[in-house]
């Protein structure tokens, strides 16, 4: 193929051939364009049936009202309205940003911390990793289903292990204070070594020069933290910070398992609202017309994201 | 590498191939290999459940044998809420389903389920239905939609043996909802379980204050002009939950774990953690079959104490035939219904083989007492046809029987009753974990939430 | 592995106190990721052979009297945690071929063949890089039920999970990224020798990628073993269903102490996996630059 579109070959040919040869050419780019779309055909079914028509669906949807029985109809915005006069709505996008926000406070820092300590470690850097890690193989239901009998107020480990000390009993996730900090504690348990690893990773990657540098200039340990390292993985951390942010804001899994969204509905988060109305009540326009909504959001993430990683590969 | 990754990606052609044309594997199939009309039906007891399943099997081959042409296909299926109308919609629900009976209205109003009256009406015995049981499986015009299997009323359930150790006399079970509470603070003070659980989460807990509410003698719902209302602020309400709020906040009586659903009780009651809890006699089964209750004998219930109301609710399960179920299926369907689950409740014969198959296994629970499906008299002689087999201590159940009979059965909300239960979870829970809940306002609140449901719904 | 100079210096370390004080941070935090790493592992074990009294008498105890190891053969059979450990397999093998088959394609195609309007196809997979299908849980389990065009019920059996786990962009992305920084020499050289597209990806590109490979069949597996909420929706029966899910309805069926053993037993496969293939996983992480 490569020889035959190779120009000078064609030139040194009669007019005859070299139309031939200019067909043949066509139909060459022609079957490498097929080629090349054939092997998008598994993409393209995949991708159409179960990522991009389900986005159209749930817009669409969002204008019907359906049981699935009866065929669909058109109700104009009475969905949208139907949800925003729900004052679950409100009540779950505030539990929904007050799990990212408390997410964000607790689970942020936390692994940035332990990966600059774990950098320090020369010997037995290995059995750190492995131990930083080994919350994240276990599967979500496991460790909450294991952190709710931990949580369990009368024989539950955390609350027989403070009453030794003279602490509590506290309430945990049996009260509407604190059952969402509960779910957040657990959450960031579970979600935190990918976060070291990766911090980790990049702390690796920072020249040793650089705080050599800083050293001669007596710049102290903190200062070199503070004006070397966090400079240097601001990327990394820019991110992470994207990436926890996108995923807190679809919980599901936790309020689902460990509360059902109770107490008082201080857990119930945007996803489980959704699932409750498709799922439960069988309200499916209003389902489609709040995952639309999300998706929404998470599109502007994605773009803020999108901007975001532009201009630090620019720098 | 290269081979293995081919052979993979031919196979992954081969078999997104299969996926694509094989639409016969994934789809239900519809008839049989020589045009018999295959009924799939729920109901079919798990392998865990060794008599059980052999009671079924026999069943469904003497039925084949009894209606040639016909095959059954037991599943183990069990109705699930949360995806019953998109199975429905997919097409692969079964053609009979096994529903609690909080379901049935809710499926009636969705039109998911299909009037069976016409041919029930064949059966001889169809007259004799207890009409207060059949009342809520059936519309507002008189069509009924499904057979009732083991219909129960609440009661309370409580552990004999804490009630010893409390200083209690566990053949007087309390009757009034101040005994229950006087009860309740003596488990919990002298052997540190708890006196009494109240149920708060995944509906169960509206569902719970729903029973207690008929005892206080109040109602959630009411019809007019053909719409129906929440009722949440009545008086016999609010006493209801004042007496949990007393229980919880004064007492200290109601345990440690304030969110529970129906299992998590019945699984600590099993366990010895649990004093007395709302629930109907065939809790007895799953506290001995699926959360193996070592001391079974400790085992007691009584009728719903009672505070002014002088009522209970009544459940059960119920077998009805979906919308989807075609006309052939559906005939079959009402056949399998009347062989399976009516004439076993009717014939004496019958009633008597099943409990004497069942017994066979030390673990069965044989002879829980149930409402009469029929009338009382029947029900008499059935009991005492089962007598031989019956392998729980009736004594431990006569408080029930001889109380219930005083009762008003009541059914559930008739509208949309888990919106109700819903809204109801969350003020049982404010009111089980914040000691300073406004009863009068958390209920106000929710009965405004689901009047606006309701509304929008019966528009 | 480390490099020797991080923000502590080479120089700082040979001072006394800043010697121990980085010692007794070290230590401090090993002790730290002890208690959250093993710790919880360890309870759970406990709890899982520990009787229902005992666990309720003495919360504390490190270890029972009499441990019962009798729960594990009952939560295998009795509450079928051995059945439903093979469905997972099945989903997770399967979900990982498509995602594997879908990724290698589609970066190939996009990257190497590059076809017209190809940037476009590649836009609209990346857009869909934050939308994950459980957001939009209700349209995609009615296309499952009742996919268009075709007409087929995908409900209840585990295409509703295998074919929605190929619609992951960030590994068509990592794929495409590979194969792009691959030498164009190698596939035009490729053809010199009468290559054809198929044997240019399965004789070529692939091998050459077995880095990128590993990688997303390390996404693929963890996202599908951990995946809840679309099994959840996806299979509602319960001979089907995967342990995660099983388990989530198993947590009020079943006495404590079993309970506990069917999670211990939930665990040991991916446990047992990460401990032998340690080094690979925490590699394949560093590469990819985002959680699992």
């Amino acid at each position: 193929m490569t020889l035959l579109t190779h120009p000078r070959r064609t030139a040194a040919v009669s007019k005859e051939p070299a139309k031939r040869a200019v067909d043949r050419r066509r139909g060459g780019a022609l079957r490498k364009q097929l080629t090349a779309w054939l092997f998008l055909v598994p993409t393209l079914i995949v991708f159409g049936l179960f990522a991009w028509w389900p986005i159209v669906r749930s817009l669409l949807m969002s204008f019907q009202k359906t049981n699935l029985v009866e065929p669909a109809t058109w109700v104009g915005l009475d969905n949208f309205r139907a949800l925003f006069d729900d004052p679950l709505l409100s009540t779950a996008v505030g539990n929904t940003l007050f799990f990212v926000g408390l997410g964000l406070l607790i689970g942020f820092p936390a692994p940035l911390i332990l990966a600059a300590v774990m950098s320090t470690v020369r010997r037995g850097a290995g059995v750190y990793r492995f131990l930083v890690y080994l919350p994240v193989v276990i599967p979500p239901v496991v460790a909450i289903l294991l952190w709710k009998w931990f949580y369990d107020p009368g024989s539950g480990l955390f609350n027989s292990a403070l009453g030794t000390i003279g602490l509590g009993p506290y309430t945990w996730l049996e009260s509407s204070d604190s059952a969402m900090l509960s779910l957040v504690l657990e959450a960031t348990w579970a979600g935190m070594g990918g976060a070291v690893l990766i911090y980790l990773a990049a702390m690796v990657g920072i020249p040793g020069e650089l705080y050599e540098a800083a050293e001669v200039d007596g710049a102290g340990i903190w200062r070199r933290i503070w004006h070397i390292m966090l400079p240097q993985l601001r990327s990394v951390i820019g991110l992470l910070l994207l990436v926890q942010l996108i995923s807190t804001v679809q919980v599901f899994t936790e309020p689902y398992v460990f509360t059902g969204g109770g107490p008082e509905n201080s857990t119930l988060t945007v996803l489980l609202l959704i699932f409750r109305y498709a799922f439960q009540d069988g309200q499916y326009g209003e389902a489609a017309a709040l995952s639309f909504l999300m998706v929404l959001a998470l599109a502007l993430l994605s773009a803020v994201y999108l901007r975001a990683t532009r201009s630090w590969s620019k720098t | 590498m290269s081979p293995i990754t081919r052979r993979a990606a031919v196979l992954g052609c081969v078999a997104v191939t299969v996926a694509l044309s094989g639409c016969a594997a994934v789809t239900p199939s519809k008839s049989g290999a020589n045009g018999d009309v295959v009924l799939r039906v729920q109901g079919m007891p798990p392998a865990t459940d060794k008599p059980g399943l052999a009671l079924f099997k026999k069943q469904v081959s003497d039925f084949e044998k009894a209606n040639p042409g016909i095959k059954v296909q037991g599943s183990t299926t069990v109705f699930d809420p949360l995806t019953f109308s998109a199975k429905l919609a997919g097409g692969s629900v079964e053609d009979v389903i096994k529903v609690p009976l909080t379901e049935p209205q809710r499926l009636i109003q969705q039109k998911q389920v299909q009037p069976i009256t016409g041919q029930l009406k064949a059966w001889d015995h169809f007259k004799e239905f207890n009409p207060q049981v059949l009342k809520p499986l059936s519309d507002s015009a008189g069509d009924v939609y499904g057979v009732p299997q083991n219909p129960y009323a609440q009661g309370l359930v409580y552990n004999r043996e804490l009630f010893e150790k409390a200083g209690l006399d566990p053949d007087k079970p309390p009757t009034t909802w101040d005994e229950v509470r006087a009860a309740a603070k003596a488990i919990s003070e002298k052997t540190g379980k708890a006196g009494f659980v109240q149920e708060s989460k995944e509906n169960q807990g509206g569902w719970q204050l729903t029973m207690l509410s008929y005892a206080f003698g109040g109602d959630l719902q009411t019809q007019q002009g053909g719409k129906y209302t929440a009722t949440f602020t009545g008086e016999a309400t609010q006493k209801a939950l004042g007496l949990l709020k007393d229980m919880r906040w004064k007492d200290d009586s109601l345990g440690k774990n304030l969110l529970n659903n129906q299992n998590d009780v019945i699984k600590n009651f099993a366990a010895g953690q649990v004093g007395m809890f709302m629930g109907s006699p065939g809790t007895y089964r799953l506290a001995k079959m699926q959360f193996s209750m070592e001391n079974t004998d400790a085992f007691g219930v009584a009728p719903l104490p009672q505070a002014g109301g002088n009522a209970t609710l009544t459940g059960g399960d119920i077998y009805m035939v979906p919308k989807s179920a075609d006309t052939q299926r559906a005939a079959a369907a009402v056949k399998w219904l009347t062989f399976a689950y009516a004439q076993p409740q009717y014939s004496t014969d019958a009633a008597a083989q099943q409990a004497k198959a069942l017994s066979a296994d030390p673990k069965s629970a044989v002879g829980v007492p149930t409402l009469p499906v029929f009338d009382a008299a029947r029900q008499a002689q059935i009991n005492a046809a089962i007598k031989p087999y019956v392998n729980v201590k009736l004594d431990h159940f006569k408080p029930y029987i001889d109380g219930l009979s005083k009762l008003d059965l009541k059914p559930e909300p008739p509208y949309q009753a888990q919106q109700l239960y819903t809204a109801l979870d969350t003020v049982v829970q404010a009111v089980l974990t914040k000691r300073d809940a406004d009863i009068p306002s958390l209920l106000a609140a929710a009965e405004k939430d689901v009047n606006a449901k309701l509304a929008a719904a019966q528009k | 592995m480390t490099s020797l100079t991080t923000f502590v210096s080479v120089n700082d370390r040979q001072r006394p106190g800043v010697r121990a004080a980085v010692r007794s941070v070290q230590g401090l935090t090993l002790i730290l990721l002890l208690l959250i790493g093993i710790g919880p592992l360890y309870w759970m074990i406990k709890g899982a052979v520990t009787p229902p009294t005992e666990l309720s008498n003495h919360p504390l105890a490190l270890w029972p009297d009499r441990p019962l190891l009798g729960n594990f053969s009952t939560a295998y059979t009795d509450l079928s945690i051995g059945h439903y450990l093979m469905n997972t397999f099945l989903v997770v093998g399967g979900s990982w071929f498509v995602q594997l088959f879908i990724s290698s394609t589609a970066g190939f195609a996009l990257s190497v063949l590059r076809p017209k309007f190809g940037k476009v196809i590649y836009g609209a997979i990346l857009a869909t890089m934050f939308v994950p299908y459980s957001v939009n849980m209700v349209s995609l389990f009615m296309t499952v039920i009742d996919v268009p065009l075709l007409h087929l019920n995908l409900g209840d059996t585990y295409w509703a999970l295998w074919l929605p786990a190929g619609t992951n962009a960030f590994t068509v992305l990592l794929a495409k990224q590979f194969f792009d920084a691959l030498p164009k020499e190698l596939f035009d050289a490729a053809r010199v020798d009468g290559a054809n597209t198929w044997q240019l990806l399965t004789k070529i590109v692939l091998p050459m990628s077995r880095p990128v490979l590993a990688v997303i069949s390390l996404l693929a597996v963890m996202h599908s073993w951990k995946d809840f909420i679309w099994p959840l929706v996806a299979i509602t029966d319960p001979q089907k269903q995967p342990i995660s899910v099983a388990l989530a309805q198993l947590a009020t069926q079943a006495p404590q102490d079993q309970l506990i053993a069917a999670m211990v037993l939930a665990v040991a496969p991916p446990v047992l996996v990460f401990v032998v293939c340690q080094k690979y996983i925490v590699a394949g992480l560093g590469f990819t630059g985002v959680k699992g």
